[in-house]
C-alpha cells in the first residue's frame, strides 16, 4: 500500500486569484473615485453658473444693468471657485453670499478709484498752497498806508495851523513810528485768520468731495473735476473778497492820534499858538469862523 | 538502629507530617475565607443604591446590565425635562436660527449707513481754530462797528440839537479812536473764544457720529457666525453614571480577586509542601551516635595507606598477597 500523494498546491493560483480581485478593487475605486470627481466638478460648475445668474439678478434688483458688469461678475466668481477644493461635497455653500459679496467688491472698488481721484486733485495741504500765507500783504499794506495817512494828516494839520512846529511834527510822527509795528501785526493777525478761513473752505470742498467718493454706489455719476471747478470758484471769490473782508475787521483808527499834540508839544517845547481842536480833529480846511467856532469846543 | 532511637526517630516524623497537616488546613480555611468575602464585595459592587429622591440604581445580573429605577416624581420631573429638551432642540433652536438670520439681514443693511457715517465722520473734521477765529473776529469786528457808529449817530444828533454842529468832526474822529483801540481786544476776545468753540464743535462731531458709529458696528459684528447649537446631553450623562458604576463594580471585583488569589497562593503552597523528615534526620542522627560494631580494619590508621597492605590478614582464603603483587 502506497502513501497518498501530497495534496496540489493551489496557492499560487490562490495569489492571482487574490492579486486579480486587489486589481480589480483598485480599478474600480479609481473608477469610483474618478466619477465622483467628476460629478463634484459639474455640481461646482452648475453652481457657479446659479451664482452667475442669482447675480445679475441681484444688480438688476439695485437698478443695474448686468451685462455692464458681466466681466467683473465672471471674474469674482472664478475667484471663488479658485478657492474650493475639488473634493468639496458642498461648493454651493461658497456661493450663498456672492451677490452681495460681489456687489460690494466692486462697490468698494468704484468708491476707492473715486477716492483715489479725489486726492490727487486735492493734494495733501493743497489748500495751504493754493491760498499761502503772504497773500494778505498787499492788502496789510495798503490799510496800514491810509491809517498812518490818516494819522499823517493830523499831524500836517496842526502843523499848517501853526498848533505844532516842526520839530514837534517831527516827534509826532516819531510817536506813529513806535505804534507801527503794533498796527502791522494788529493787521496780519487779522489777515492770517481771514487766510485761514479761507483755506477753511478749500477744505471743506475737498472733504465734501472725499466724503461724495466714499459713499457713492456703484452706478452714480462722480466727477472729481467738478469739485475742482467748485474749489476754484471758492478760491476765486475768496481772493475776490479779501481785501473786504480784512478791512472789515478793521474799524476806526487804529493809529492812536489822541495824543500826538502833546507829544509834539512836548518834543517842540512852549509855544504861544493858541491850541485849535479843528486841528486836532484833522480838518484840513481853514476858514474864516476858526477864531468863533473856538468858544464852542467841547473838549 | 536500636528500638529506642527508631522510636524516637518515627516520632518525630510523625510530628512533621502532623505540623504540616495543621499548616495546610489553616491556608485552606484563610481560602475559604477570603473567598467568602470576595462575595460578599461582589455583592456590596452591585448592590443597588437608592439616593434621597428615591430613585433606585441596581445591577440586573440576569442580562447583565444597571437600571435605575425612578421615583413617580423624579421619573415626572425626568419626562418634563426630557419633553423641553426635544422642544428646545426643534422649536427653540429654530427660532434661533431664524432670528440669527434676521440679525444677519441687519447686518448687512448696516454696511452702507454705517460706511456713510464714517466717512463723513472722518471727512469733515472740526474747523482749523485759524478759521473759527476769523470768523468770531469778523463777527465782533461788524458788532463793535455797529455798536461805535450807532453811539457816534446818536451823540451827533444830540451835538446838533445842542446847536455844537461845529463839533461832528471831533465826534467822528473820537468814535473812530475808540473803534481802532476795540481791534486789538476783538482779537485777543476772538482768540479766546474760538479755542473754546473749536473744542465745542469738536465734542459736538463726535457725539453726533460715534455713538451711531459704535452701534452699526455692533449692529454689523452681530451679524456673524451662526445660531447657537442645542445638543443634547443626554448620552454624556448616561455615559457618566456608567462609567461610574462600571468603576466602582470593577474595582469591587479587583479587590476580591486579589484577596481570592492570595488566599489561594497561600493554600496552594501548603499543600504542595514536601514532608517534614527534620524530625527523621534528627532521629538518624541520634541513631549514629551509637558506636558500631568494630570493623576488622578499625586498628589501621588511615595515614599509613601504603602500608595497608601488610596489615592485611594474610593467609585466609579470601586473600593471597601474592596474587596482589605486581
Amino acid at each position: 500500500m502506497s502513501a497518498p500523494d501530497a495534496p496540489q498546491d493551489n496557492s499560487f493560483a490562490v495569489a492571482q486569484l487574490e492579486g486579480q480581485r486587489a486589481d480589480a478593487a483598485r480599478l474600480q475605486d479609481k473608477a469610483d473615485a474618478e466619477t465622483k470627481k467628476q460629478e463634484l466638478a459639474g455640481l461646482r460648475t452648475s453652481s457657479a453658473d446659479a451664482a452667475r445668474n442669482s447675480s445679475a439678478q441681484y444688480f438688476q434688483s439695485l437698478g443695474l444693468d448686468p451685462s455692464g458688469y458681466s466681466g467683473d461678475i465672471d471674474r469674482e466668481i472664478s475667484s471663488i471657485m479658485s478657492g474650493i477644493a475639488p473634493s468639496d461635497e458642498n461648493p454651493g455653500s461658497y456661493f450663498k453670499s456672492a451677490p452681495q459679496d460681489i456687489y460690494g467688491n466692486l462697490n468698494r472698488s468704484y468708491q476707492t478709484k473715486n477716492q483715489s481721484s479725489v486726492d490727487q486733485l486735492f493734494s495733501p495741504n493743497f489748500e495751504t498752497s493754493r491760498i499761502q500765507m503772504t497773500m494778505d500783504d498787499p492788502y496789510i499794506n495798503d490799510i496800514l498806508s491810509e491809517q498812518r495817512m490818516t494819522a499823517d494828516n493830523i499831524i500836517e494839520n496842526m502843523l499848517k495851523r501853526g498848533v505844532i512846529t516842526g520839530t514837534g511834527a517831527a516827534g509826532a510822527r516819531g510817536d506813529l513810528d513806535r505804534q507801527a509795528p503794533g498796527i502791522r501785526t494788529q493787521l496780519n493777525t487779522i489777515g492770517d485768520t481771514a487766510l485761514a478761513g479761507g483755506q477753511q473752505k478749500l477744505r471743506d470742498v475737498a472733504n465734501k468731495a472725499r466724503t461724495d467718493a466714499g459713499t457713492l454706489k456703484l452706478g452714480q455719476q462722480f466727477d472729481p473735476n467738478s469739485y475742482g471747478g467748485n474749489a476754484d470758484q471758492v478760491f476765486n471769490d475768496f481772493v475776490a473778497s479779501l481785501g473786504d473782508q480784512i478791512r472789515s475787521n478793521v474799524s476806526g483808527n487804529l493809529f492812536q492820534t489822541g495824543g500826538l499834540a502833546a507829544t509834539a508839544g512836548a518834543t517842540q517845547g512852549a509855544g504861544n499858538t493858541a491850541y485849535n481842536p479843528q486841528a486836532a480833529a484833522g480838518v484840513i480846511e481853514d476858514d474864516d469862523e476858526d477864531a468863533t467856532s473856538n468858544k464852542e469846543s467841547i473838549f | 538502629m536500636d528500638p529506642v532511637s527508631g522510636a524516637l526517630g518515627g516520632a518525630q516524623l510523625l510530628l512533621s507530617i502532623q505540623n504540616m497537616m495543621n499548616s495546610s488546613s489553616a491556608a485552606a480555611q484563610n481560602l475559604q475565607f477570603q473567598r467568602e468575602q470576595a462575595r460578599k464585595q461582589e455583592r456590596l459592587g452591585q448592590a443597588a443604591r437608592t439616593d434621597a429622591y428615591g430613585n433606585k440604581q441596581y445591577y440586573d445580573s440576569a442580562t447583565n446590565t444597571w437600571k435605575t429605577e425612578l421615583s413617580p416624581m423624579q421619573a415626572a420631573i425626568s419626562k418634563a425635562g426630557e419633553t423641553e429638551q426635544f422642544r428646545s432642540l426643534t422649536e427653540d433652536a429654530q427660532r434661533n436660527r431664524q432670528q440669527r438670520t434676521r440679525q444677519s439681514q441687519r447686518a448687512e443693511d448696516a454696511v452702507v449707513p454705517y460706511n456713510k457715517a464714517m466717512q463723513e465722520f472722518l471727512n469733515n473734521p472740526t474747523a482749523s481754530e485759524g478759521s473759527i477765529r476769523n470768523e468770531i473776529g469778523t463777527l465782533t469786528a461788524l458788532a463793535n462797528q455797529n455798536r461805535d457808529k450807532g453811539n457816534q449817530a446818536n451823540v451827533i444828533r444830540q451835538a446838533l440839537r445842542m446847536g455844537k454842529g461845529g463839533s461832528v468832526q471831533n465826534i467822528i474822529k473820537a468814535s473812530d479812536d475808540r473803534s481802532g483801540r476795540g481791534v486789538a481786544d476783538a482779537l485777543l476776545s476772538a482768540r479766546g473764544q474760538a479755542l473754546q468753540e473749536r473744542g465745542s464743535r469738536e465734542q459736538q462731531r463726535q457725539s453726533a457720529y460715534l455713538p451711531i458709529i459704535q452701534q452699526l458696528s455692533n449692529t454689523i459684528d452681530a451679524g456673524g457666525g451662526s445660531a447657537a447649537t442645542r445638543f443634547s446631553d443626554i448620552s454624556s450623562q448616561l455615559g457618566n453614571v456608567q462609567n461610574q458604576q462600571a468603576s466602582q463594580m470593577l474595582s469591587a471585583i479587583q479587590g476580591a480577586n486579589t484577596n481570592v488569589n492570595n488566599a489561594s497562593r497561600t493554600a496552594i503552597a501548603a499543600n504542595s509542601k514536601q514532608p517534614d523528615f527534620s524530625g527523621l534526620f534528627k532521629a538518624l542522627q541520634l541513631q549514629a551516635k551509637v558506636k558500631p560494631e568494630k570493623q576488622w580494619d578499625d586498628k589501621i590508621p588511615y595515614s599509613t595507606t601504603p602500608d595497608y597492605m601488610d596489615n592485611m590478614p594474610y593467609g585466609t582464603d579470601r586473600y593471597n598477597k601474592d596474587d596482589y603483587l605486581f
